[in-house]
């Protein structure tokens, strides 16, 4: 019943296709990840999941119904939608009644998801004095008004606060545990790392990863530090055989998908002097930059690929 | 469909908007009235009736509310929240209208309230000609179902226009300009358009324009629902950012 399905989805805005044959199974009891660079499709295909947007073709489904066909969809999806608006001179306390009284949920139950997002002291002011981390916590009250199966959030991590950040994942593990899909969209990775279970990376409007999280930072090898007077000539070999090479300054190196066995024996056939060499654990990030390629990623980066 | 009905008359009820609107037109009662009671020369039944018709005008106060609420949705981007809890759209809209038909009924019911009660003692006490109780009635029920109908048209043309300046300069560009140019030449126009059902249906005197007051209402029902099935139409299928 609460299982999420994206089956062939594609959206197109004119002649932008922002999501590209996308498929993906949520299944109820785990949290998944949702990742992908900033425009790659995640607030499009969200946006279908729930309605507000029409495919152009292929479906997103809750419980194999469209959302714009669920019986009770505030008992069956909440959803905390990326920079969530308000109106800016109705309270919180009343925004959240209004929608309760839509959704057909007791009014009363408007204080007690403000008391449980921390925003009872603040619940009569107008929404024009709120700041941005209370505002994501007034969305996410909102989701929560008919407690329900899934919960989907777009970039939820956006105005939190390090506390916050830490609540909400201690929140989204223990709904899962309690059997319920929650599904987070998130472009930093570093959050979700301790978070999700499942994984569906995309790139450019199509799926490039889905699977556990172990599964992905397994299936890309590890990861190797190298420290070397003479490491622009190994990034060379190593570059020579397949691995992925970044160098991150004069003498040393990372090296994808490799291992440290691998890089010292070609050390030693290509006679480069080693002074370090070291396997650093695959993060997110590392499987994310591989997966997507660098160039999608926004910001600086350390040093060129090769 | 009744707590979608429930939740947009919280609405109304939440925001500043709508008790500026009342406000508005309450005070556009007192100027309505006050000139014509205190300096008319022809304290006659027919410029009494004149009067408290010419409170009608607060149906275009309702229009604007309706037209206001509807893209201050847009405008607000809390369509959103909205239809995450309610997705069918076509209810949404509808419930919007229903509920600002009420508020606009109440609205006018207002104004008239004001008008009656400044105009009809200060009346009598100049020694004017009454009017009947029945008749007084007759027009404060027409001036509520004139404001509220045209308060629902409002919401069907922001649905429809979504811009709220749009939506807003629109209707009164139509009103004041628009079809007062074509009824010069166009006498179905002059006879069944906005203008002469609203003031038909608020049972202003008239010599040779004036169609019956239930006449009126039905065709000022028609035109709303065709906005509002127009905007809701529009609204199912528009992709909301």
């Amino acid at each position: 019943m609460s299982t999420i399905e994206v089956e062939s989805l594609t959206k197109r805005f004119g002649r932008t296709t922002a999501v590209d044959e996308l498929s993906f199974t949520v299944p109820p009891g785990t949290v998944t990840g949702f990742l992908g660079p900033n425009g790659a499709g995640k607030t499009t295909t969200l946006r279908v999941l729930l309605g507000l947007i029409s495919p152009t073709e292929g479906s997103a489904t809750v419980g194999r119904r469209p959302f714009r066909e669920l019986a009770d969809p505030a008992r069956t999806v909440g959803a905390v939608l990326e920079n969530a608006r308000f109106h800016p001179g109705r309270t919180a306390r009343h925004h959240l009644q209004v929608l309760a009284t839509a959704a057909g949920v007791p009014r009363g139950r408007a204080d007690e998801v403000l008391a449980f997002v921390g925003l009872e002291p603040y619940a009569g002011q107008r929404v024009r004095s709120y700041s941005m981390g209370m505002r994501q916590r007034l969305a996410l009250a909102a989701s929560l008004l008919g407690d329900p199966e899934i919960l989907v959030l777009d970039e939820p991590g956006n105005g939190l606060d390090p506390q916050g950040m830490r609540w909400l994942r201690d929140f989204l593990r223990a709904r899962a545990a309690e059997g319920r899909t929650v599904l987070v969209s998130s472009h930093v990775l570093a959050e979700m790392e301790q978070t999700v279970d499942e994984v569906v990376v995309i790139g450019r409007g199509r799926s490039v990863a889905q699977g556990s999280l172990e599964e992905l930072t397994a299936g890309t090898g590890g990861t190797v530090r190298v420290r070397s007077p003479d490491a622009e000539r190994l990034a060379a070999a190593l570059a020579g055989t397949g691995v992925r090479v970044q160098l991150e300054s004069l003498d040393t190196l990372i090296a994808r998908g490799t291992t440290t066995e691998a890089v010292g024996d070609l050390a030693v056939a290509e006679a480069i002097r080693l002074h370090e060499l070291v396997s650093v654990a695959t993060s997110l990030e590392d499987v994310f930059l591989e997966l997507t390629g660098t160039d999608d990623v926004a910001g600086p980066q350390a040093g060129a690929v090769r | 469909m009744t707590r979608l009905v429930a939740s947009e008359l919280l609405k109304l009820r939440t925001t500043r908007a709508f008790w500026v609107f009342v406000i508005a037109a309450v005070v556009l009662a007192t100027l309505v009235s006050v000139p014509v009671v205190a300096f008319s020369s022809l304290l006659v039944e027919e410029e009494l009736r004149a009067l408290l018709s010419n409170i009608g005008v607060a149906g275009v106060v309702a229009l604007l509310l309706g037209v206001v609420g509807m893209t201050g949705e847009h405008r607000h981007g809390t369509l959103t929240p909205t239809l995450l809890v309610a997705p069918r759209r076509i209810q949404v809209v509808v419930a919007k209208a229903l509920a600002h038909a009420l508020a606009g009924a109440l609205l006018g019911l207002a104004a008239f309230a004001i008008l009656a009660l400044i105009a009809l003692p200060w009346w009598n006490a100049r020694g004017g000609e009454g009017v009947p109780a029945g008749e007084v009635l007759l027009i404060g029920l027409g001036v509520a179902l004139n404001s509220g109908l045209l308060a629902a048209l409002g919401v069907g043309l922001g649905a429809l226009l979504r811009n709220q300046i749009v939506a807003i300069v629109v209707p009164l560009v139509y009103i004041l300009m628009v079809e007062p140019a074509i009824g010069v030449f166009s006498d179905p126009v002059a006879t069944y358009g906005l203008s002469s059902v609203t003031s038909s249906l608020s049972r202003a005197p008239s010599e040779d324009l004036s169609i019956p007051m239930g006449l009126a209402g039905l065709i000022l029902l028609g035109y709303a629902a065709a906005l509002i099935a127009a905007g809701a139409w529009a609204t199912a299928r528009q992709d909301v950012a």
